[in-house]
């Protein structure tokens, strides 16, 4: 028996580009989410904590795309203290014991796990499943 | 059962790794003195998993010195005893726990008298109080 594989591998081929983007698409709009929760729960007294907010998506090392977000980023700096974010963003996530008229500690980590556990399989439904659909039509 | 925080207080203490509950370790809050301590925070959970017999809570354990040495190597004691390679882990009460450390003891701050806290964060799926 003689098969030709070649069409079914160029299938395979597309179908894995277009998953690639749009995983890029599916993971800038968790960061997305992600921070904007985040900055609703940020404590602010100057702001500079929360205008260090950042995000960035690039390709991870394997296949795919990574995304690094948190705070601390641009050299922002504590306008009454003089103290850059970068140095007192850990203690204001960390303290649990910290009174903030305005925003809570964990206010990163807490819209980080609530995406992973409530809103993931939505958003790569979202942004991958056309993806395939869209390659199986073809 | 009774308080998870309790249990594993209790727990260290039995493994000599804490003096006890009141004494050296505190639940939910951090006391001015004495200077040297150990704290475990409760913070938000998750919602119930799919089976509720268990559920998944969210746990920050700190130690505070007045040496920044001493708090890390302490930090780094009590981490290694609830972190075991399978996860699994029986407390000196018999809980059941399984327990995901979310990142290793790393310094939170220096107060205002020069002492030191370590910590780190856990989520920990156990049994209800």
């Amino acid at each position: 028996m003689d098969m030709n594989f070649s069409k079914f591998h160029r299938k395979c081929e597309a179908a894995i580009s277009k998953v690639a983007q749009s995983t890029k698409k599916a993971t800038t709009a968790a960061c997305k989410e992600i921070m904007s929760e985040s900055l609703k729960q940020v404590p602010r007294d100057t702001g500079a904590l929360a205008s260090s907010a950042f995000y960035e998506v690039k390709h991870a090392p394997d296949y795919g795309f990574e995304a690094r977000l948190g705070y601390g980023r641009g050299g922002e700096v504590n306008p009454k203290t003089g103290v850059p974010v970068e140095e007192y963003a850990v203690v204001v996530h960390e303290d649990l014991e910290a009174i903030h008229p305005v925003g809570k500690a964990k206010f990163l980590e807490d819209p980080i796990r609530d995406f992973a556990l409530r809103k993931f399989p939505r958003t790569v439904i979202k942004h991958v499943g056309p993806a395939l659909e869209s390659e199986n039509n073809e | 059962m009774s308080d998870l925080l309790l249990d594993i207080i209790e727990h260290l203490t039995s493994k000599g790794l804490v003096e006890g509950d009141g004494i050296d370790s505190f639940r939910d809050f951090t006391p001015e003195t004495p200077d040297n301590v150990f704290v475990i925070h409760e913070y938000s959970g998750s919602p119930l998993p799919f089976q509720d017999t268990f559920i998944h809570r969210s746990l920050q354990l700190s130690v505070r010195d007045k040496s920044a040495s001493k708090a890390k190597a302490q930090c780094i004691k009590i981490f290694n005893e609830l972190s075991p390679v399978d996860r699994y882990k029986i407390l000196s009460n018999g809980r059941w726990c399984q327990i995901y450390p979310r990142q290793s003891p790393f310094k939170i701050k220096v107060d205002d008298a020069g002492r030191t806290t370590y910590g780190f964060n856990i989520g920990i799926t156990t049994e209800r109080d």
